[in-house]
């Protein structure tokens, strides 16, 4: 018999296995047990091919998570029906003990079958508070330049782990509420808070540098100085970032004499170093290539739905916007439209 | 040549000189890349006044330049930040402003015009031991700044924006860096002379620029090249009996024409 069909051992809520060998387990409830798979497979560095796995409780949730986790095969001891129809859509061989209509969980109804699977990993790592990220809450503010209103009580709350794309046209102020949020402007009127504080955190920001220059900066020295004094292990810091947007290989090159889309992999793996809770991109895809773009987008795709900061991009490259699954506003005289 | 060292106000002289050699340059490499040489250039004014106040009240002349440099940086950004002027136009204001009273008072005091040219070349065999002292403490007080601090001196010298984003206190160290410059700028005055300042904080970090692969590098050849340039103009001051000012001037323009480029290694 597949080890994945027998009882689960006493007290646990998963077993995960891979060629019929144990490999995790969780006593954890609700959804953590997914979560904690997810990460032990994550941090094994390991390609497992033949994934099945035993789970005390599958409703549509833990169907998505399970989905997401390229498991082949699952023995569920109390499966929903709508969770049953997921499974068999997604081809996953399905075996269980009990079905219910519904499983009595909020998520049961929060989640719905159409949304596509990273959807619904976005909302369930908010739902479960595993997003790094925290929630900006801008409210009424007004930005003059002389008698030029810039922004007119503009507002927008962005949730833990949200990613948003903001648009407009150039001169409309985009660039102007990414420097009140980072502090380096005033507002006239209203307020910014930070996870519910007017105290500003770490932000990891990246901007356009639009000169070249003359200072000696190596990709290493710039991807370090994002990184805390007394964090252990920076090396291994700087290599991982670097190594996670393709730019290990410029580590000692000088950043300046870089090209546009090297410069925006090294900006991304300095802010990728720095752990920030909160990203602000301001046009980065204006110097960019069309792969150079598309690499970027792939990483930012990746870093919504595994560490999920917050993230708020200002751009008018309609490309960009295209290649990232992420809402759209728009900023238009001075407010969201 | 050895035997000249032995003699009390050369070898203060050269012992001073190897402090400031070695750690000066670290605040030229501060200035330039806080684009600070209009800021340096009010000081070596400010010096004058302080200078000529000196010498017409019969002061010690390191803290006199001291404390002038710190009027001066204070009164600049009191009215760059406060009066909403631009540092350009605030210290244009104070140049002209020192160098009209500095006019007025070695008129009005009666200095003697030997002495005045001593604002303007140095004269660094009168250094005292409390001198020497001065030198080696800002000296010190400039390397471990440096070492210390030196990650939150990479954000600064990156981009202002990017460091202010990292939630650090970046007002406060560029405050310090600021004081430090003064200080440096107002302890070379009494070796080089307002008019080669820039041969010791300067041309090191300038030479430094053309070699470093990086910043931490950067920092290193120019405490390097300070110590060389001043070294070698020191030398050549003994053995051709030439004022020590101009032959460290004329060592470090030397060096910087000699010095290649550096060639990014391309991979």
């Amino acid at each position: 018999m597949h080890t994945y069909l027998s009882s689960l051992s006493q007290g646990c809520s998963l077993e995960l296995f891979n060629d019929g060998d144990l490999i995790f387990q969780s006593r954890g409830k609700w959804l953590h047990p997914l979560f904690e798979a997810e990460d032990f497979i994550r941090k094994s560095g390991r390609q497992y091919g033949n994934l099945t796995l035993h789970d005390s409780i599958s409703g549509l949730a833990a169907a998505f998570l399970t989905i997401r986790l390229s498991v082949r095969a699952v023995n569920v001891d109390m499966i929903s029906s709508l969770a049953l129809e997921l499974y068999r859509n997604y081809d996953v061989e399905v075996h269980y003990t009990k079905l219910v209509d519904r499983i009595k969980c909020i998520t049961e109804t929060m989640i719905k079958p159409s949304m596509s699977v990273e959807e619904a990993y976005r909302l369930l790592r908010k739902k479960a508070d595993l997003t790094s990220g925290i929630s900006l809450k801008i409210e009424n503010l007004d930005f003059s330049y002389g008698s030029n209103k810039i922004l007119d009580g503009f507002s927008l709350y962005l949730e833990k782990g949200d990613a948003m794309i903001l648009e407009g046209d150039n001169g409309c102020g985009k660039s102007t509420l990414l420097r009140l949020i980072l502090g380096l402007e005033k507002p006239s009127a209203g307020r910014i808070l930070y996870d519910g504080k007017e105290e500003r955190p770490p932000v990891g920001y990246i901007k356009q540098f639009s000169d070249k220059q003359d200072f000696p900066f190596t990709v290493r020295e710039v991807v370090s100085l994002s990184l805390p004094s007394g964090r252990q292990d920076r090396e291994g810091e700087i290599e991982v970032a670097l190594r996670r947007c393709g730019a290990y290989h410029l580590i000692d090159r000088q950043f300046f004499s870089l090209s546009g889309g090297e410069m925006a992999k090294v900006n991304l793996a300095r802010v990728l170093a720095s752990r920030a809770k909160l990203l602000l991109f301001d046009e980065p895809s204006a110097s960019l290539d069309r792969e150079a773009r598309e690499n970027f987008a792939t990483i930012m795709t990746s870093l919504s739905v595994t560490e999920m900061p917050t993230m708020l991009i200002v751009n008018h490259d309609k490309a960009l916007s295209d290649l990232l699954p992420w809402p759209r506003r728009r900023l238009e005289g001075g407010v969201l439209v | 040549m050895f035997s000249l060292l032995l003699l009390p106000p050369i070898f203060r002289a050269f012992i001073s000189l190897l402090f400031a050699g070695a750690a000066f340059p670290l605040a030229g490499v501060m200035v330039l890349r806080m684009n600070l040489l209009q800021l340096r250039y009010t000081l070596m004014h400010g010096l004058l006044l302080g200078g000529a106040l000196a010498l017409a009240l019969d002061l010690p002349s390191i803290p006199v330049y001291v404390l002038m440099c710190t009027l001066t940086v204070i009164l600049i950004l009191l009215l760059s930040r406060k009066g909403k002027l631009n540092m350009g136009i605030s210290s244009a204001f104070l140049m002209v402003l020192s160098v009209a009273l500095a006019a007025i008072i070695t008129q009005a005091a009666d200095v003697p015009s030997k002495d005045t040219l001593e604002l303007l070349w140095g004269s660094p065999f009168t250094v005292q031991t409390g001198e020497l002292a001065a030198f080696a403490v800002l000296s010190l007080l400039i390397i471990l700044y440096t070492v210390f601090n030196f990650r939150t001196i990479l954000l600064v010298f990156f981009d202002r924006d990017v460091a202010l984003s990292s939630g650090e206190n970046i007002s406060l160290h560029e405050t310090v860096m600021v004081f430090l410059i003064a200080f440096a700028v107002a302890l070379s005055m009494r070796f080089v002379g307002s008019l080669l300042i820039d041969a010791l904080l300067i041309l090191p970090a300038v030479i430094a620029l053309k070699i470093a692969g990086s910043i931490r590098k950067l920092f290193i050849m120019a405490g390097l090249m300070g110590l060389l340039t001043a070294v070698t103009g020191f030398m050549l001051s003994l053995v051709l009996d030439m004022p020590p000012s101009s032959m460290i001037a004329a060592s470090s323009a030397l060096i910087y024409i000699l010095i290649p480029h550096r060639k990014e290694k391309k991979l």
